[in-house]
């Protein structure tokens, strides 16, 4: 357990991550290893590894210095337009763009989390996955998770109890 | 932030190019508003109001060839009434389905034929279109190849 100090001090966010990059490295890696689709995706390909574990190191200088905002609105419109012809929720969460996103919100936590909650408020793209992920929560019931409009409905409902929106 | 590309037109030519580089204003038109409340599998089993997707496991994750092989869509059809058959080529009194099986080897998306020369297709979240060919959305890297055919006697009810 992470301690009130600890968030104040902002060693971890409010989700718990520590804010380092050993720790990302290793949630990101376990996020790998632990998903057989994207374990196999990964083994064929090194370019998609290396895109995937991503952050800046493999952007090019003149992403680098776009904000946190312009990432991620950049990302979300690529994975959309690649995603929308998809009828699959699996085809659409092992998308690059979509894992990229989930590498931005292990790392910089809530303000990720805001960012695709408000999208989520304006559009039906199904975030379920990614907002599950970055956060360890997960308020909908198994038996709705291929379900867009639902999925929506309990994670705005949720972002509502928590103050997210 | 909007939603983008809410509908095949609003998509950029390079985009279609990649995706269904096939497609074209001759080949296709578009026979309903986009929509999210069904999809591709729900819409050519006759269904208009639900989403069937059984490409995540029990907790969410994403499935993998061989389980998100077409034989997992193969045998929902066929609890739905549909056998296997050698051919996408019409024939009278029956609808035919074809799978589309991607270079990953796993289901990606399925047209529906209730008349001779046409096919019907849910695309994504987007629209319903009515195509001529299967080979119109065919695209080895997105939906792949039409791999599997299906065939159901229409029945009047």
């Amino acid at each position: 357990m992470y301690s009130t100090k600890d968030i104040e001090s902002k060693h971890v966010d409010r989700w718990g991550y520590v804010k380092s990059k050993a720790d990302y490295d290793l949630r990101l890696q376990s996020h790998r290893v632990s998903n057989p689709r994207i374990k196999k995706c990964y083994k064929q390909s090194r370019a998609m590894i290396a895109e995937c574990s991503w952050v800046v190191k493999t952007m090019p200088d003149k992403q680098r210095t776009l904000s946190i905002e312009e990432r991620f609105n950049h990302l979300a419109k690529e994975w959309k337009m690649e995603t929308k012809g998809l009828s699959l929720a699996a085809s659409k969460i092992t998308n690059d763009h979509y894992l990229a996103i989930i590498g931005l919100g292990v790392t910089y936590g809530d303000r990720i989390v805001k960012l695709i909650l408000n999208d989520l408020s304006n559009s039906t793209a199904y975030w379920h996955y990614a907002l599950k992920k970055i956060t360890n929560q997960n308020p909908v019931p198994k038996e709705f998770i291929t379900d867009v409009d639902r999925t929506r409905h309990f994670w705005l409902e949720w972002a509502t109890e928590n103050r997210m929106i | 932030m909007d939603d983008y590309y809410k509908s095949l037109k609003d998509f950029p030519q390079r985009i279609i190019n990649r995706q269904w580089p096939n497609l074209n204003s001759s080949n296709h038109e578009l026979t309903s508003p986009p929509t999210s409340t069904y999809n591709c599998v729900a819409w050519a089993n006759g269904m208009d109001h639900i989403v069937v997707d059984l490409s995540l496991d029990e907790d969410g994750e994403p499935l993998i060839y061989p389980d998100l092989s077409c034989w997992l869509y193969i045998e929902y059809y066929q609890k739905a009434g549909f056998e296997l058959c050698d051919s996408h080529i019409y024939e009278q009194g029956y609808e035919k389905i074809a799978l589309y099986e991607n270079s990953q080897q796993t289901f990606e998306h399925v047209a529906l034929q209730r008349n001779e020369g046409v096919w019907l297709s849910k695309v994504g979240e987007l629209e319903d279109i009515q195509h001529t060919t299967l080979e119109a959305l065919q695209c080895v890297s997105y939906y792949g190849l039409p791999k599997w055919f299906m065939k159901r006697k229409i029945t009047n009810t």
